[in-house]
C-alpha cells in the first residue's frame, strides 16, 4: 500500500515527463498499425468495388480517371461518350450495358444518371418510396438521406457548375420519391436520376411555354413558315411536374447525348474475354478498362508508398526507443538519493526496485492501452478520418 | 514516385467513401414476380403478341379503353407497371410520346416497326422553334399508324414473335408456327385491301383524319384528311369546305362509326361513306377482326 502510495505520488510529481513518454511511445507504436490497417481496408474495398464491376467503358483517355469516375462517381473531367454506345456494345451480343452520367452535383453529393439496371446490378434496395418513374425524380443513396435528413416528398436541387456562367442553365428541382438501404459502397452517397433526366440537367432537354399560344406573343421576335424565334425571355421550367410534363422535350437525338461511362454487363466469361477482345482491337474512339488491374495497379503505388513509411515510423519509432531508454536511466540516476533515503528507512531491495519499475511499467502499459484503444477506433473509423483530414 | 501522388491522394479520397452499415428491405425494381407480363402499346401489338404467345404469360395494354393509344401518358403507377415487363412493345415512328419521359429499362423495349424505319413517313409543317442561346428545333415527327400498311403489320408481327423468341427460347418452336399462321392471316389482309383498293382507286377519297398515310401509300390510295369526329357533328363552314373541294364521286372514309345526324347529312348531300377503323386499341372484337370487316366493307364499294 505504502509502495501504491510512493508510486502514485512520483507519477504525480513527474506527469508532464510521462505524458510526453506515453504520448511519443503511443504514436510510434501506433502509427505503423494505422496505416497498414487503412491500407489493408482500403485496399479490400476498393478491390471488391472494382471486382464487381470487372469492366468499363468509356472515352479514350486516363484508364485510372474512368475507373474511380466509374466506380465512385468522383471524376471532375468532363470527358464522355455518345449514348449510341449503348446500343453498339449490346449489338455486339456479349454483354448488356449500363450507361452512368455523373458529371453534375446536388451540393458535394454526384448526380448519378443510369438506368434501372444499375440497381439491380449493384443489388441496391429501396429503404423507402419508390423508383425513379417519370423525368425529373431522385432517388437518395443513404448516406445523402442522412446527412441531409431529406427523404420522399422533399426536393434536391442542382448544384451549377460555374458561378460566372449567367447564360447557363436553370438548376434543376427534382422530387425525392425513393431512399436507399445503406450498402456500403459509394452508392450510399450518391442521388440517383434517370440519364434522360441527367440530359435535361445540362440543358439538352427543357420544357417552357408553348410558343404558339397568345401568352407568348410577347416573346416572339419574328415567325419564318414554320419556325418561331422567340427571345431568351421564353418561360422555362426549373422543375418537372405532372402538368408541364407535356412540354419537355430533348433537342436532337438521345443517341447524340453524352453519358460518362458504361458498365459492360457480359453474360458469362466468354462473352466478357470476346467483349475485351472486341473493344481492344477494333475500338480507338472509346476505351475498355480492366477494373481491378487499374486498381491493383494503384493500389501497387499506394502500397511502395505505405512501405516507405512505414520504414520510416520504424526508424522514428527506433530512435524513440533509444530516447525512451535513455530517458529511464537518465532517470534511474536521478533517483539514486531516493533509492538511498527508501532503503534507510527500511525498504527492502525488491520493493525499491519494485519502485523504480513502476515508472517504466504504468508509461508501457498506458502506452499499450492507448495504442491498442486508437488501432480500434482506426480500424472502424481511419478511413472516415483520412477522408477528413483530406478534405479539410 | 511524385508523378504517383496525385493518385494517391485520390486513392486516399476516395477511400473515405467506403463506409456504410447493413439493413435489408425491399428490392429497387421488380416489386410483383408473381406474374410474367409484357406490355403492347397498341391493339395491333397487343394481338400480335396474344396470338404468338401461350396463356402463361399474359400480354397487358395499359390504354384505357376510350382512350387513343397514341395520345395516352402513362401515370407513376403505369409507369411501375412498364419496369416490371419482360418486354415492352413499341410501335414505332414516334407512337409512343411518353418514352422520353419515363423511366424503364432500355433493353426491354422491342421497337417492332425499326426494321421498317426508312418507310416511315415524315410528317410535313412541324412547327420549329428557337429561343436563348439554343437553335433553332423542332418537335416534328412521323405518322404512326403503320400498322395499316399489312406489309409492315408483318414486318411488326416478325419483330414481335422475334422479341419473344430471345426472351424465351424454348417457346421457338411454339412461336415459330404461330408465327407463320399470323403472318398468313395478315397476308389475306393486305390481299383483300388490294383487291378493294382496286375498285376504288378512281373515287375521290376523303379521311376523317390524318393516320391512314400508310395505308394510302401501300394500296395507291391518295386523298384529303380531315379532321372530324365521328361523334361531333361538323359545323356548316366544315360542310361547305368538304363539299368545295371534293367532286360528286366522293367516298368518305371514317375512323369509326359516326354519328347518327352525320351520316343523314352525309346522305342528303350525297356523300357516301365507309368506316375504316384503325383499330388502335382494344375492342370488342380483335384486330384481325376488325380488319376483316374493314376489308369486307371496303369490298362492297365500287
Amino acid at each position: 500500500m505504502d509502495l501504491l502510495y510512493l508510486s502514485l505520488q512520483y507519477v504525480r510529481h513527474h506527469r508532464l515527463k510521462l505524458v510526453v513518454l506515453i504520448f511519443t511511445i503511443t504514436l510510434v507504436s501506433w502509427l505503423p498499425i494505422a496505416i497498414q490497417s487503412i491500407v489493408d481496408q482500403t485496399a479490400e474495398q476498393l478491390l471488391d468495388r472494382a471486382d464487381s464491376t470487372p469492366l468499363v467503358i468509356g472515352a479514350p483517355g486516363s484508364p485510372l480517371e474512368l475507373s474511380l469516375g466509374s466506380l465512385y462517381f468522383r471524376s471532375k473531367t468532363s470527358s464522355t461518350i455518345p449514348y449510341s454506345e449503348v446500343a453498339t456494345l449490346e449489338q455486339t451480343g456479349f454483354s448488356r450495358a449500363i450507361p452512368l452520367y455523373y458529371r453534375f452535383r446536388v451540393q458535394d453529393y454526384p448526380v448519378v444518371g443510369t438506368s434501372l439496371d444499375y440497381f439491380d446490378y449493384r443489388d441496391l434496395h429501396l429503404a423507402q418510396g419508390r423508383p425513379v418513374a417519370i423525368l425529373g425524380e431522385a432517388v437518395l443513396g443513404s448516406g445523402v438521406a442522412k446527412a441531409s435528413g431529406l427523404g420522399i416528398g422533399d426536393h434536391v436541387i442542382t448544384s451549377p457548375e460555374s458561378v460566372f456562367d449567367l447564360a447557363g442553365v436553370y438548376p434543376l428541382r427534382m422530387p425525392v420519391v425513393g431512399v436507399l438501404s445503406p450498402s456500403f459502397s459509394p452508392d450510399d452517397d450518391a442521388i440517383f436520376v434517370d440519364v434522360k433526366t441527367s440530359w435535361v440537367i445540362q440543358g439538352l432537354g427543357h420544357g417552357h411555354q408553348e410558343l404558339n399560344r397568345r401568352e407568348a406573343i410577347g416573346q416572339i421576335l419574328k415567325r419564318e413558315g414554320d419556325n418561331i424565334v422567340a427571345n431568351a425571355s421564353v418561360r422555362q421550367f426549373n422543375e418537372i411536374t405532372v402538368d408541364n410534363l407535356d412540354s419537355f422535350h430533348f433537342h436532337g437525338k438521345n443517341a447524340n447525348n453524352p453519358i460518362s461511362a458504361i458498365i459492360p454487363v457480359p453474360w458469362d466469361d466468354k462473352s466478357s474475354a470476346l467483349l475485351l477482345g472486341h473493344y481492344l482491337e477494333e475500338r480507338s474512339d472509346v476505351q475498355i478498362v480492366r477494373s481491378r488491374r487499374v486498381v491493383t495497379e494503384l493500389l501497387d503505388t499506394v502500397f511502395t508508398v505505405r512501405d516507405y513509411i512505414v520504414v520510416g515510423i520504424a526508424l522514428v519509432a527506433a530512435a524513440t526507443a533509444v530516447v525512451a531508454v535513455l530517458v529511464f536511466y537518465l532517470s534511474l540516476r536521478l533517483r539514486q538519493g531516493e533509492r538511498y533515503t527508501l532503503s534507510r528507512i527500511g525498504a527492502s531491495g525488491v520493493q525499491i526496485q519494485t519502485l523504480m519499475a513502476t515508472e517504466i511499467i504504468a508509461v508501457l502499459l498506458v502506452s499499450a492501452l492507448l495504442c491498442t484503444a486508437l488501432v480500434l477506433i482506426t480500424r472502424h473509423y481511419g478511413i472516415i478520418l483520412m477522408q477528413q483530414l483530406l478534405l479539410s | 514516385m511524385l508523378c504517383r501522388l496525385p493518385s494517391l491522394l485520390a486513392f486516399f479520397i476516395f477511400a473515405g467513401l467506403l463506409t456504410a452499415c447493413d439493413e435489408q428491405s425491399a428490392p429497387l425494381q421488380r416489386v410483383d414476380k408473381s406474374e410474367t407480363f409484357v406490355i403492347a402499346v397498341n391493339g395491333p401489338l397487343h394481338y400480335f403478341a396474344t396470338r404468338l404467345l401461350d396463356n402463361d404469360i399474359k400480354v397487358r395494354m395499359l390504354v384505357p379503353a376510350d382512350t387513343d393509344p397514341a395520345q395516352w401518358q402513362p401515370s407513376v403507377e403505369d409507369v411501375l407497371q412498364l419496369q416490371q415487363a419482360e418486354l415492352i412493345l413499341l410501335n414505332g415512328a414516334g407512337y409512343s410520346s411518353w418514352l422520353n419521359k419515363v423511366s424503364v429499362i432500355d433493353s426491354r423495349l422491342v421497337l417492332t416497326s425499326g426494321a421498317a424505319r426508312d418507310e416511315w413517313i415524315e410528317l410535313e409543317g412541324q412547327l420549329s422553334h428557337s429561343h436563348g442561346p439554343d437553335g433553332e428545333h423542332a418537335h416534328g415527327g412521323y405518322a404512326f399508324t403503320t400498322w395499316m400498311d399489312m406489309n409492315l403489320a408483318q414486318i411488326q408481327a416478325t419483330a414481335v414473335a422475334k422479341a419473344l423468341r430471345a426472351r424465351w427460347p424454348e417457346k421457338q418452336a411454339l412461336i415459330d408456327g404461330k408465327l407463320v399462321a399470323l403472318l398468313a392471316d395478315i397476308a389475306d389482309l393486305d390481299n383483300g385491301y388490294m383487291a378493294a383498293a382496286t375498285r376504288i382507286q378512281n373515287r375521290q377519297l376523303v379521311y376523317s383524319h390524318p393516320v391512314y398515310q400508310y395505308f394510302e401509300r401501300r394500296y395507291e390510295l391518295p386523298g384529303l384528311s380531315l379532321h372530324w369526329e365521328p361523334d361531333l357533328m361538323p359545323g356548316d363552314a366544315q360542310w361547305s369546305e368538304l363539299q368545295r373541294l371534293t367532286s360528286e364521286d366522293i367516298l368518305f372514309i371514317w375512323e369509326a362509326e359516326p354519328a347518327v345526324e352525320i351520316t343523314g347529312r352525309m346522305s342528303a348531300l350525297g356523300i357516301e361513306w365507309v368506316v375504316l377503323d384503325p383499330a388502335a386499341n382494344l375492342a370488342e372484337n380483335d384486330w384481325l377482326a376488325v380488319q376483316k370487316k374493314n376489308v369486307a366493307r371496303l369490298q362492297q364499294r365500287e
